[in-house]
C-alpha cells in the first residue's frame, strides 16, 4: 500500500551567489539542516558540479535554479513532488522580481526586509502559502511607501484577510474605477525549429502566449475568441458561421488560474474575471501547418585544414507589406580560426566576424516582406592549424528576428467580450509578434 | 515553558472569525506537535482539526490537512478515506494551485469504491490538465494512473490521455521543470512504448539542452524505437557524435548499437553508420564504436564481413584500451576467415611490451588460443612466444595467472584445451 502522502515540505529555502557564499537562509522545520546547505554549496555551487537539477546528499534533497546572478534552493528530506517544488522556486522568484526587478546579491542585501517577509508570508512550516503578486504586492510594502492609506485602500486591507484564503484572490479590489476602460491583448509567439544538414525541416512547432493588459472597472466577466479548430468546427456545425475562417489547430492549451476550466472543456468558451493589470492568459503549442517567416539555406565546406567555405542563403516567407526587424543570422565558425576575416560578402546587411563568439554575425535591422529572392552570404573562413586536429563540432546557425503582425500558427484573437453590471463600454487593442526561439539549422 | 502560553491562544485562534488567523492556527497545531507531542495529545485537537477541514476557507482548510498528515503520522499519516477525499476533490477548483497539488497528492492514494466512482473522479478533474502550473498536471496524471493501475487498457488509453499535456510541458518549460517532465515521462515511455512512437522528434536533442536532458532523451529515444521509425532515429543519433561532450557522444553511439540489436530491419544501416564513424579520428568515438560493434557482432554473427577490414585499419590508431580489446575479441572469434588475421595478432605479440592495458593483454591470450586452435601451424610459434612473455612478466599478476593456466592445460592434453577455451 501506500505510504502516508506528502506532497511538499520544505525544511529551508536559500540563496547563494555564484561562487557559493550565502545570501538568504530561510529555515522553516527547524535548524537541523544548517550543516547540509553549506556542504551543498561548498560541494555543489563553489565548484559549478551543477550538472542537474535535484542533487541528494544523504537524506536531503536540494533543488535548485539559477535566476539572474544568484542560485535559489530548496532542501527536504521527504518525496516531494519535484515539479512542485520548481514551480514554488520560480514563483518566489518572480515575487522577488515583482519588487526589485532584478535578482542580484545587492538588491538582496537592499530589500532584506522584505525579502524575509515576503519567506515568511509563502510559506509556513514547509507548505506553500500564498504567492498571489496581487495580495502581497497590497500589505508588504516597500520602505518609503508607508504614506496614510486612502479610503479605497482601507477599505481593501479590512477584506484583505477574507480574500486571501478566499476564492477570487487575484483580483481583490471589487470597486476599482478607471475612467477610460482598455484592454490590451498580446499574441506573442516563439517559432521552433530544428533544420537537418540536408535543408528538411526535422521539427517546427510554436509556442505562443496571449498576454492581456486590463484596466477595466468593477468585477467584469471576460468572454475571449479566437480562431480554435475545434470550436470554429463545433460553430460550424451548428450554422453559426457566416463566413470562411482560417482555423488552427491548438495541440495544447493551458490557462491562467482565473480561467473557468470547466466551461472550456464543455464548449471551448473562454471565460474569466481578469486580475488588473498585466498578466498572461494563455500558452498554447501548434506543431501542424506550421508557416516557418524564414528559409534559411546553408552550404558549409571544409576545404582541406586551412579554410572552410560558406554559402548562406536567408528568403522571407511572410507576406510582402510586413517588415522583420533585427534580423541576426549567427553563423559559426570553427574556433581555430584566424583572428581577423577579410573574405565576407554581403550585399545587404552587416556581417561581421566576432572572435569571441567563433561566429560571422550578419544583422538586418529592417529586413522586408518583398525581397522575395532573399539575400545571400559568402565567406571564407582561415583556419590555423595545430598539431592535434580534433575535428570541429559543427554548431547549428541560429537565427534571432521580429516579425510584427504575423503569427506563425496562424492564431487570430476574433473577439473580445466584456461584460459587467454598469454595462460599460471598452476599447480594445490587439498586436501579433512572432519571435525566434530556437531556431536552428544544422550544417 | 512558552508551551503552556501558545496553547490557549491555539484554542481560540483555531476558532477566530478570521479566516487569517484560523488558518495559522492550524498550522501553528503542527508546530506545537512537533514541539511538544505530549502537550499536543493533551489537548484532544484531532477532533477540531477534522471539523477545520471543512472550513469555508480554503486556505483553513489545507492547512488543517496538512497539519493531520504530520500529527498521525505514527497511523501513516491521514486516511484517504471518502469522507476526508470527496469534499475536498468537489471542491478542488476553489483552491490555488499549491493546495490543488496537496488535494490531488491525497486523491491519488484513495482507492474509489467502484469503477463509476473512479471515472467520475477522472471526469471532474480532467480540466486540471490544462492548468499553467506544471505540477499540478503532474499531480493529476499521478491520481490518473494510481488509479488505473489494476485495469490495463484502461491504463494504456490513460497514457495515451496524458501524452499530449506532458510533451507541452516538457517542450515549453525552463529547464529543470523539463528536466522532471522528462523523467516522468521515461517511466511512461518504458510502459507504453507503442504510444509514444510516432512522438520521436519531440525527443530529438536541441544543442543547447543541458546534459541531463540530453541523456535521458535518448534513453527514451532508444525505448521507442520501432521498425517504423529505427531508420530516422539511428540517422537523427549519429548527429550527436560530435557532441561537446564525451559522455554524449559515447551514449549516441550505444544508443544506436542498442537499437541495432533491437530492430533486425536496420542492423546493416547501423554498422553502416558505425563503421563511417572510423573515419572521425576521435578517439573515444572510435573507441566506443568498436565495442558496440562487438556487441551487434555478437547478435548478428554473419555481418563480420562488412565489419573486419575497417576495424583493421583501426588497430594501428585507436587508442583506448576497450577499442582494442573489441578489435582483438573480433580476430580471435572470426579468424579463420580473416586471412591477414595472423599476422595481425602476431604485430601485437612482438609489441606485448608496448601494451600496457591488462585487459588487452588476457584478450590477446584468449585470442590467440582460439585461433590456435583452428589455425595451428601458422599460430605455434607465435603462441609460444606470449605464453613465454606473459609468464615471465610479474606486474600483471593476473596475465601471467591466465597464461600459466592455459600454458599446464596444453601439456596436459590439447584436446581439452580446445574444448574449454572455445566453449
Amino acid at each position: 500500500n501506500f505510504n502516508r502522502f506528502v506532497v511538499i515540505m520544505i525544511d529551508s529555502i536559500f540563496m547563494a551567489n555564484e561562487r557559493g557564499d550565502r545570501i538568504v537562509e530561510r529555515y522553516y522545520r527547524g535548524v537541523s539542516n544548517k550543516q547540509s546547505i553549506r556542504a551543498f554549496r561548498h560541494q555543489f555551487i563553489a565548484t559549478k558540479k551543477l550538472t542537474k537539477p535535484v542533487i541528494r546528499i544523504d537524506d536531503t534533497t536540494f533543488f535548485h535554479i539559477k535566476v539572474d546572478d544568484v542560485h535559489l534552493g530548496a532542501s527536504s528530506k521527504e518525496n516531494c513532488n519535484p515539479a512542485l517544488v520548481f514551480e514554488f522556486l520560480y514563483a518566489i522568484a518572480g515575487l522577488f522580481r515583482e519588487y526589485f526587478t532584478k535578482i542580484n546579491p545587492s538588491n538582496v542585501r537592499d530589500n532584506f526586509v522584505i525579502v524575509y517577509e515576503l519567506l515568511d508570508e509563502c510559506m509556513d512550516n514547509g507548505y506553500p502559502q500564498i504567492t498571489a503578486v496581487e495580495i502581497l504586492k497590497s500589505f508588504i510594502r516597500l520602505a518609503g511607501e508607508s504614506r496614510a492609506l486612502t479610503r479605497q485602500e482601507a477599505k481593501i486591507k479590512k477584506a484583505l484577510t477574507k480574500t486571501i484564503t478566499g476564492v477570487n484572490e487575484w483580483r481583490p479590489n471589487k470597486d476599482l474605477v478607471y475612467e477610460k476602460n482598455e484592454v490590451f491583448i498580446d499574441a506573442l509567439e516563439s517559432v521552433n525549429v530544428l533544420q537537418s544538414t540536408k535543408g528538411n525541416i526535422l521539427r517546427a512547432d510554436v509556442t505562443g502566449q496571449v498576454i492581456m493588459k486590463t484596466k477595466l472597472s468593477g468585477t467584469p466577466t471576460c468572454k475571449f475568441g479566437m480562431n480554435d479548430k475545434v470550436r470554429l468546427r463545433k460553430e460550424a456545425s451548428e450554422g453559426k458561421l457566416r463566413r470562411a475562417v482560417k482555423v488552427v489547430s491548438l495541440d495544447d492549451v493551458t490557462f491562467h488560474r482565473c480561467v473557468r476550466l470547466s466551461k472550456f472543456d464543455q464548449d471551448r468558451t473562454i471565460t474569466f474575471v481578469p486580475p488588473d493589470g498585466e498578466f498572461e492568459l494563455m500558452k498554447y503549442r501548434v506543431t501542424s501547418e506550421v508557416l516557418l517567416p524564414f528559409r534559411v539555406i546553408a552550404i558549409v565546406n571544409e576545404k582541406g585544414r586551412n579554410r572552410v567555405e560558406y554559402d548562406v542563403k536567408i528568403k522571407p516567407k511572410f507576406r510582402e507589406q510586413l517588415v522583420a526587424n533585427d534580423v541576426v543570422v549567427k553563423i559559426p565558425v570553427p574556433p581555430n580560426a584566424t583572428a581577423k576575416q577579410k573574405h565576407i560578402k554581403v550585399r545587404s546587411g552587416k556581417a561581421k566576424y566576432y572572435p569571441t563568439h567563433n561566429a560571422i554575425v550578419w544583422k538586418f535591422r529592417r529586413f522586408l516582406g518583398s525581397a522575395k529572392n532573399g539575400y545571400r552570404l559568402q565567406a571564407e573562413v582561415q583556419r590555423l592549424h595545430s598539431v592535434k586536429e580534433t575535428p570541429w563540432v559543427r554548431p547549428p546557425i541560429t537565427l534571432q528576428f521580429t516579425v510584427p503582425m504575423f503569427t506563425s500558427s496562424g492564431f487570430h484573437v476574433r473577439f473580445l467580450k466584456v461584460i459587467e453590471n454598469t454595462g460599460y463600454s471598452t476599447v480594445k487593442w490587439v498586436r501579433y509578434i512572432t519571435r525566434a526561439g530556437q531556431y536552428q539549422i544544422r550544417i | 515553558t512558552i508551551v503552556e502560553y501558545v496553547v490557549p491562544l491555539l484554542r481560540s485562534g483555531i476558532k477566530d472569525s478570521s479566516s487569517y488567523v484560523r488558518k495559522t492556527a492550524a498550522m501553528g497545531l503542527a508546530r506545537l506537535y512537533r514541539i511538544s507531542p505530549e502537550t499536543y495529545n493533551a489537548g484532544r485537537w484531532t477532533q477540531a482539526l477534522h471539523s477545520m477541514l471543512t472550513d469555508r476557507e480554503p486556505a483553513v482548510a489545507i492547512n488543517a490537512l496538512n497539519t493531520l498528515n504530520e500529527v498521525e503520522e505514527e497511523n501513516g499519516g491521514v486516511k484517504p478515506e471518502a469522507k476526508t477525499v470527496v469534499p475536498l476533490l468537489k471542491r478542488v477548483r476553489e483552491f490555488n494551485e499549491w493546495n490543488q497539488c496537496t488535494i490531488l497528492a491525497l486523491a491519488a492514494t484513495y482507492q474509489p469504491s467502484n469503477q463509476q466512482e473512479m471515472f467520475g473522479i477522472m471526469n471532474h478533474l480532467d480540466p486540471l490538465l490544462k492548468h499553467s502550473n506544471c505540477a499540478v498536471v503532474l499531480a493529476t496524471t499521478k491520481v490518473y494512473l494510481n488509479f488505473t493501475r489494476n485495469l490495463p487498457k484502461v491504463h494504456f488509453s490513460v497514457i495515451q490521455r496524458l501524452k499530449v499535456p506532458l510533451l507541452t510541458l516538457m517542450s515549453s518549460s525552463s529547464e529543470e521543470l523539463s528536466f522532471t517532465v522528462i523523467s516522468h515521462l521515461k517511466i511512461l515511455v518504458s510502459r507504453a512504448p507503442d504510444i509514444f512512437a510516432d512522438d520521436h522528434k519531440h525527443f530529438y536533442c536541441r544543442y543547447n539542452d543541458p546534459a541531463c536532458i540530453k541523456k535521458i532523451k535518448q534513453d527514451v529515444l532508444v525505448e521507442i524505437g520501432s521498425g517504423k521509425n529505427a531508420s530516422e532515429l539511428i540517422n537523427e543519433l549519429s548527429e550527436y557524435i560530435t557532441d561537446v561532450s564525451p559522455e554524449i557522444a559515447r551514449q549516441a553511439i550505444r544508443s544506436i548499437g542498442k537499437i541495432s540489436v533491437k530492430i533486425e530491419d536496420v542492423v546493416d544501416e547501423g554498422i553502416e553508420l558505425l563503421l563511417s564513424f572510423l573515419d572521425l579520428g576521435t578517439d573515444y568515438v572510435t573507441a566506443e564504436t568498436c565495442v558496440v560493434l562487438m556487441d551487434i557482432l555478437r547478435k548478428f554473427p554473419d555481418r563480420y564481413e562488412d565489419v573486419i577490414p575497417s576495424l583493421q585499419k583501426v588497430l594501428q590508431t585507436v587508442d583506448a584500451s576497450e577499442g582494442r580489446c573489441a578489435v582483438v575479441w573480433l580476430i580471435g572469434e572470426y579468424g579463420e576467415t580473416i586471412d591477414d588475421a595472423p599476422y595481425i595478432l602476431e604485430t601485437l605479440i612482438d609489441n606485448y611490451n608496448d601494451e600496457q592495458s591488462s585487459t588487452v593483454r588476457t584478450e590477446l591470450l584468449t585470442a590467440t588460443m582460439k585461433l590456435f586452435f583452428k589455425r595451428p601451424p601458422e599460430l605455434q610459434k607465435m603462441l609460444g612466444r606470449l605464453l613465454d612473455q606473459a609468464i615471465s612478466d610479474s606486474n600483471q599478476v593476473d596475465v601471467r595467472d591466465q597464461a600459466l593456466f592455459y600454458y599446464r592445460l596444453l601439456r596436459h592434453d590439447p584436446h581439452e584445451a580446445a574444448r574449454i577455451v572455445n566453449c
